[in-house]
Parts: C-alpha cells; sequence; structure tokens
C-alpha cells in the first residue's frame, strides 16, 4: 500500500521517468481501484492547496446532460427572468431607500462641517501667518564681514540677502565649504525659510543645531520660525518650549512672549 | 443550521416571487458585491454570478433532489466566491493556454458549475469529518511542504513519522470520499 502511495505522489509529481510513468498509467488501466485512487488523490490537491491547480475533472456525461437540459427547460428560463425581475425590484428599492434625501443631509453636514472646518484652519492658519510677520526679525543677523572686508563670496552672499535676492544666496551658499560657518548656515537656511523651501530650511538649521558653537541654538528660533510660517502650530509649540527652558538661548524673552500668544 | 427564515427564503426563490427575491438580494448581494469588488471584479460580476447562483440552487433542489442544510444566506455567499473564484482560474486558463479551447454553451457550463460546487460540497465535508490533527496535517502536506519542513512545524519526531501520518489520513479522507454516494454520482468511472 505505501508503495502504491509513494508511486501515486510521484506520478501526481510528475518525477517519475518516462518508463516509469508508462508502467504506471498501464497499471492504471487495469486496475480500477487505482486508477480511482489517482483520482481522487489529483482531486484534493486541486481542493485543498490555497493555490489551486488547473484541473478539468470528467464528470458523468449522462449527468452533465441532465442537468444541462433542464437549464434549457422553460420552467428554468421563467424562474430566471423572475429573478432578474426580483432584482431589478431590489434595485429600485434600494434607490428609492437610499434616495436624494438621506444624501442631501450627509451633503448639508458635509458642507457645514468643511466650512466651520475651513473657517477655523484658515484662522489659525492666518493667526500663525501674523504671529511670523511679527517675529521674525533678520535686523540682528551678524554680518558675515569684518569692517574694510566687502569682497569676496561672504560679502557678496551678504549684500544679495538684503536685495531680497535668495535663490541667488543659495546658490552661493549651498557647497560645504562654506557649511562649515555657522553664520553662512543662518543665511542659507533663512533664504530657504523666504522662499517657503521648508525641508531644506529645517535641514540647514538642523545643521546649524550640530555645528557646536555658539550661535548653535539659534537653530531653535529659527526652526521656531520655519514651522509657524508653515503654519505647524504643534512643532512650533514644541521648539519655543526648548528655548523657554534654556535662558541663554538666543531669543528667549520673544519665545516666552510668542509661546503664551499661541497658547491663548 | 437551515432555520424557518432560510426556508422562508428558499421558497419564495423556488416560487419566482419576484418581492421575496428582491428580499433575497438585499440579504446577500452587497456581500457578494464586496467580495467580488475586491478580487479583481467589478460590480456587473457580482450581478452575473449572484444571478447563476440563484438558478443554480434552483436547478440542484429541482433536478438533483438537493437539500439545503445549512443557513441560505451562507450557502448563496459560499456559492458566490466559489463560482467566482472558477471563472477568474478560467480566465488565467485562457491567458496562459496557447491551445484554443472550443467554447462551451452556456448552459452546459452552467451544468458543470453546478458538479463543481456539489464537488466542492463533497471533497469539503469529508474533510471537516477528519480529527484536527489529521486536518493540521494534511493541510501542510496540500500546500506543498516538504516532510522535512512539516516536522519542522509540528510536534512530530521524524520525516518518518509524519509520512505515515500524512498516508493514513489521506486514506481516510479518500475512503470516505469515495464512500459517498456523490462520488459515484459525480465521476465516469
Amino acid at each position: 500500500m505505501m508503495d502504491d502511495e509513494k508511486a501515486i505522489e510521484a506520478y501526481l509529481d510528475q518525477t517519475l521517468s518516462d518508463d516509469e510513468r508508462e508502467l504506471f498509467e498501464n497499471r492504471m488501466k487495469e486496475d480500477v481501484e487505482l486508477f480511482t485512487e489517482v483520482r481522487v488523490q489529483q482531486e484534493m490537491r486541486a481542493q485543498y492547496s490555497d493555490t489551486p491547480v488547473e484541473h478539468v475533472p470528467e464528470y458523468n456525461e449522462a449527468v452533465v446532460s441532465a442537468l444541462t437540459a433542464h437549464l434549457k427547460s422553460r420552467e428554468v428560463q421563467e424562474l430566471s427572468a423572475k429573478i432578474k425581475a426580483g432584482k431589478q425590484r431590489y434595485g429600485a428599492q434600494n434607490s428609492s431607500k437610499t434616495s436624494w434625501r438621506p444624501y442631501l443631509y450627509y451633503a448639508a453636514a458635509a458642507v457645514t462641517l468643511l466650512l466651520v472646518a475651513t473657517v477655523i484652519f484658515f484662522n489659525q492658519e492666518s493667526s500663525m501667518q501674523e504671529l511670523y510677520v511679527a517675529y521674525n526679525d533678520v535686523s540682528d543677523l551678524p554680518s558675515l564681514t569684518t569692517k574694510g572686508d566687502d569682497q569676496g563670496d561672504l560679502a557678496e552672499g551678504e549684500r544679495l540677502f538684503s536685495e531680497e535676492k535668495y535663490a541667488e544666496v543659495i546658490s552661493l551658499f549651498d557647497q560645504s565649504a562654506y557649511r562649515q560657518n555657522p553664520q553662512v548656515l543662518e543665511y542659507l537656511g533663512l533664504s530657504y525659510l523666504e522662499l517657503d523651501r521648508y525641508d531644506k530650511a529645517l535641514a540647514t538649521f538642523d545643521e546649524l543645531l550640530s555645528s557646536n558653537t555658539l550661535d548653535s541654538n539659534k537653530g531653535y528660533w529659527y526652526k521656531t520660525m520655519t514651522y509657524l510660517k508653515q503654519g505647524n502650530r504643534k512643532k512650533t509649540i514644541e521648539n519655543l518650549q526648548i528655548i523657554k527652558e534654556h535662558p541663554t538661548y538666543y531669543k528667549f524673552n520673544s519665545a516666552d512672549a510668542l509661546l503664551e500668544e499661541l497658547e491663548q | 443550521m437551515f432555520t424557518e427564515k432560510d426556508q422562508y427564503h428558499l421558497r419564495n426563490l423556488l416560487a419566482g416571487d419576484e418581492e421575496g427575491i428582491a428580499e433575497i438580494y438585499d440579504l446577500v448581494f452587497p456581500k457578494v458585491v464586496h467580495f467580488i469588488t475586491n478580487n479583481k471584479g467589478q460590480y456587473e460580476d457580482a450581478e452575473d454570478i449572484f444571478h447563476k447562483v440563484l438558478v443554480q440552487l434552483t436547478t440542484r433542489i429541482n433536478a438533483q433532489e438537493f437539500q439545503l442544510t445549512t443557513s441560505f444566506d451562507g450557502y448563496v455567499f459560499t456559492a458566490c466566491k466559489n463560482l467566482w473564484r472558477r471563472e477568474l482560474n478560467r480566465k488565467k486558463m485562457w491567458v496562459t493556454n496557447s491551445e484554443v479551447r472550443e467554447p462551451v454553451e452556456d448552459e452546459r457550463d452552467q451544468a458543470m458549475a453546478i458538479l463543481d460546487q456539489e464537488r466542492w460540497e463533497l471533497y469539503r465535508e469529508c474533510f471537516e469529518k477528519l480529527s484536527d490533527n489529521c486536518k493540521e496535517v494534511l493541510n501542510l502536506f496540500f500546500n506543498k511542504l516538504t516532510y522535512k519542513e512539516i516536522v519542522a512545524q509540528t510536534s512530530y519526531s521524524s520525516e518518518t513519522v509524519v509520512r505515515q501520518r500524512v498516508f493514513k489520513c489521506k486514506t481516510k479522507l479518500s475512503t470516505s470520499i469515495k464512500k459517498d454516494k456523490r462520488f459515484k454520482r459525480l465521476l465516469e468511472l
């Protein structure tokens, strides 16, 4: 029995050699029990696998013909038509049940909700924008040049910034040699901020924060300004709270006042 | 479990009661739409499948002495899933097989679908009769895990033990299938 079992498995797995397969198929022709067992096991593989195999069973033709004839009968055709009519009735009931009336209520509710949300959002947004304008002050940006030295890229960058030519500031300073200078990072990050390139601005201010210089903590204030302009209330407050814990940090007093206004 | 409510739906379907049929649609059709549209199908496919399954059920009862023993909606939903899988498999076969197949007459194809459903029930019911232990090991076996992999996933001590266990469970299952009267009727032997 176990030998038969192994042979059936090998036959279904198609791992028998040509000679072995021929021998096995000849045995099946003579042994109805073996033939039936192979058919059942083949079917089991199709039925119980999560990934069914292609397999077209050979049904009893008499049964197939009788069923086909029945399906063609007037009785079935009439019933089929009634099922279609029932489906149409279902469709009609369904569309009247869920017609315009409830949708209108939902739509009205949705419009109201949208209006309220928009008003709140824009009010918040505009108040944050107003705060940004009020608090963003670049007048105390350090000069990049020393007295009498008004030549070179640093002086050029400072001039471009004061002329609000921010894209030119970026193309001038966005290179590794200048990024070592924390003050250049301030000009660069603020130029990104002016052009609303928030991701670049934030990355530049993070670079400033990790620069480990006296000016590095300015990064928190600039990030605050970036989030404020972006309208990100949560992140703005997070950064302000960091400044608030360190009285020596840049714009400590402004941070305190701004935080108070935001939390009103 | 076949309840009075199931009897009510079945009676309406067999009588072609349009109002009752609309209730049947209300009961199961949305689930079928959900299943088919989440499985590569469209709303129109769901309409076609659902209609075919209702015709299929009336045919089985009127021409095959089939008796519904499970819940009405459970049967219809499962039959819809099976018929849809059959459609998908066939589409796959059309794509992957280069040989040209003879188009099958619609009613003949529906007859074959009825027999596919009957055969599915036969194999499913016999499998459910097995012990939990047999079901577990055969599930792994039929999903193409090697004997070695089955040892790793179960508490059996060796491949030999697993091989013997698979053999015993498979024999039990095969015997139960062959003994069922549906088996002889379905297959041309």
